[in-house]
């Protein structure tokens, strides 16, 4: 995990995504959203989203600061409309971000320490070989906050790119089921999935995210990652 | 070779192959095209109100009210650097609260048909920001009131949907390390806009009668609708600073405020006519404001809480108080039935610092400021779908017993339309803050389209 994580982090990344939101009906819902992280000499990271579409959430921006493991992560959101910006509890990171099917847990980089790694078995996905890597958290703080008892990632061993996973709850019940497609190499030897799905098993609802355009050295630095910044007219 | 020695070497080839071919990407873009691409046509909303009164009003035929709002929204960059946004606003109504066509500084108190609510030009960097044009600012932290922002007045014409109106001003800002700096300079004065006496939100003038009967010894009559407007002179200039951070103490949201201006409500200065005739004329007195702002948040939880000093000046139109809010935001997940659950409460109250003796008969400063002396500000908001929730909003003033309560259901449609639907409950004494609109309960129904 930590030769993943250090193969695949970027310093600076910037992306435009298109997510579709697919109800139980087969009702579908898009949503379009710039996505950037920077992370620090400290190895933490700072990210902000905005959204651009639909009309009407339309610049509602979501701006975090993550902090050391056992510290709470600052997170803002900008209300348009108010024109507003608001601090936020982090608290509820197991919770769905804006309706989607991924959390809030689910958008951050993983947390390697605050989770235990084993490497389960081999298995091959789409004629691709992969490592099955079991997660559980590892200390109390991911434990009570997390909405994961238990992950299990398929990571090709060509390229260390997850690209199935799997989440349980406390029960050991399956959850939710995440895949990543559509994996495309750029700079560096990093690699990123162009297409990434996830499912709720109980809700039989689904998120697709579609990457839309994508960058690895945009031109910002920590100081894009403001409250200034995030209040920035839509 | 076991599986664990296979991903080592799996690294390693990766690490040693720098050959692989690598897909072009786009050139990246500049600080300028970040921004713009966030709107890249023309956008706005449209909103059609809908207020249906369970009373008639002795001053407002009005028992069906029916408006509506069209606001565009036009950005983007000129010379590369300077960004624009610009805000117009189209608004109709049945009851003629809108009926003058246009003015540079919004003195009527009429609404127009046609004016902006916002139109400024910004230039920024990494580590300064300056605006220029018609202005919104939001410096305070708390969910419901906010004694820290006095910059804007409020167009209070229909009372419960009350909204800031920008100002022209300057307003500089510089980013260091730990700390923001805001100022912000307002050259000129722009009154709230107050409901006019055949509007049955101004109220039933119980407690300015009250006032004044106790004073003169006889129930006056009153004469309303004289305003004595400050005028465009150097010494009328309104400015304002904020020093803000994030970063000084991990966590917290720090700020400290300031603010020298006119109250854009002002007092009625009660002027003699031969009996039984009061005349009552709004004056607007000048005022300093010193203030501070807390967040920080524990778990689900967000606290915060606002102080503000106001210090009236030169005059005697109104008390030196300090005003303060205190609260938490909390969330609920996993409620039975409901996605989450969102819970604000609040305190507001209010200390009089030094109460001002005036030669001049002034009444009722607190008809329209200073609202919570000793008061319950809050709402729960029930999600049950991203698109559905229900909203129970409140205040309740413990002096006077009297409150306010608004119960909401809102639902988004998939086509970018939302529809609000519910009622709004005043009630107390007749000379009580929410008491005095006791006459105009009403259901409303509110439909915004955005595009």
């Amino acid at each position: 995990m930590e030769q993943q994580k250090k193969r695949h982090q970027v310093d600076r990344e910037e992306t435009t995504v298109q997510m579709e939101l697919i109800n139980r009906s087969g009702n579908k819902k898009e949503r379009t959203l710039n996505i950037y992280s920077y992370r620090q000499a400290d190895g933490l990271s700072k990210g902000l989203i905005k959204f651009t579409e639909p009309a009407d959430i339309r610049g509602v921006g979501l701006l975090t600061w993550e902090q050391a493991a056992d510290q709470e992560d600052d997170q803002w959101i900008y209300i348009p409309a108010a024109k507003r910006v608001k601090r936020i509890a982090a608290g509820g990171k197991k919770n769905a971000f804006m309706g989607t099917d991924f959390a809030f847990e689910d958008m951050r980089p993983e947390r390697l320490d605050a989770h235990e790694y084993k490497l389960a078995k081999s298995e091959s996905i789409d004629g691709h070989d992969c490592y099955v890597i079991e997660a559980v958290p590892s200390t109390d703080k991911e434990q009570k906050e997390s909405g994961y008892g238990k992950r299990i990632f398929w990571i090709r061993k060509d390229i260390l790119i997850t690209v199935k996973t799997e989440f349980y709850d406390n029960r050991d019940r399956l959850v939710k089921s995440g895949t990543s497609s559509e994996i495309e190499a750029l700079e560096g030897n990093v690699y990123r999935a162009g297409r990434a799905e996830m499912e709720t098993i109980r809700s039989n609802t689904k998120t697709v995210m579609i990457t839309k355009s994508r960058s690895l050295s945009p031109d910002f630095d920590e100081s894009f990652f403001t409250q200034q910044v995030l209040s920035r007219r839509e | 070779m076991d599986e664990e020695t296979q991903l080592e070497t799996a690294v390693d080839d990766l690490e040693a192959d720098s050959d692989k071919d690598t897909e072009v990407e786009d050139p990246p873009l500049s600080f300028s095209e970040r921004i713009a691409s966030w709107n890249e046509k023309l956008n706005g909303k449209f909103e059609l109100d809908y207020f249906g009164y369970f009373q008639d009003s002795p001053i407002d035929p009005v028992d069906h009210f029916i408006g509506s709002s069209l606001y565009l929204d036009f950005s983007g960059y000129a010379f590369d650097d300077f960004y624009y946004f610009v805000r117009p606003r189209f608004q109709l109504d049945n009851a003629s609260r809108a009926s003058d066509l246009f003015d540079v500084i919004e003195t009527s108190e009429d609404r127009y048909y046609f004016n902006f609510d916002e139109a400024y030009i910004d230039y920024s960097s990494s580590k300064y920001r300056i605006t220029a044009g018609k202005q919104v600012y939001s410096w305070g932290v708390s969910d419901t009131y906010k004694p820290v922002e006095n910059l804007n007045p409020f167009d209070l014409v229909d009372l419960p949907t009350g909204r800031k109106m920008g100002v022209y001003s300057l307003g500089a800002t510089g980013f260091w390390d730990k700390f923001t700096l805001d100022t912000v300079f307002v050259p000129w004065f722009t009154p709230s806009r107050l409901p006019k006496s055949d509007n049955r939100w101004s109220g039933n003038n119980q407690s300015q009668i009250n006032q004044l009967s106790s004073l003169l010894g006889y129930t006056p009559v009153l004469s309303t609708g004289e305003r004595d407007l400050p005028s465009s002179t150097l010494d009328n200039v309104q400015g304002g600073a904020r020093l803000a951070s994030s970063s000084l103490i991990p966590g917290w949201d720090l700020g400290l405020t300031f603010v020298q201006g006119i109250d854009p409500i002002g007092a009625l200065e009660a002027n003699l006519a031969p009996p039984p005739v009061v005349g009552l004329r709004q004056v607007f007195q000048k005022f300093r404001e010193y203030g501070g702002t807390v967040s920080t948040t524990y778990g689900s939880a967000e606290f915060h809480t606002e102080v503000a000093y106001r210090d009236t000046v030169d005059n005697a139109y109104d008390d030196d108080f300090v005003e303060y809010v205190g609260g938490v935001n909390y969330t609920f997940y996993n409620f039975p039935w409901v996605e989450q659950m969102r819970l604000v409460a609040e305190y507001a109250g209010e200390s009089v610092v030094s109460s001002k003796e005036t030669n001049n008969f002034i009444v009722d400063t607190g008809q329209y400021i200073r609202p919570f002396k000793n008061s319950f500000l809050g709402s729960t908001e029930f999600k049950f779908t991203e698109e559905t929730q229900f909203t129970l909003s409140s205040a309740y003033n413990f002096n006077a017993q009297d409150y306010y309560l608004q119960p909401k259901l809102s639902h988004k449609f998939y086509s970018g339309l939302q529809i609000e639907a519910g009622v709004d409950v005043m009630e107390g004494s007749p000379d009580s803050f929410f008491g005095r609109w006791d006459r105009s309960d009403r259901f409303f129904l509110i439909s915004t389209y955005a595009f």
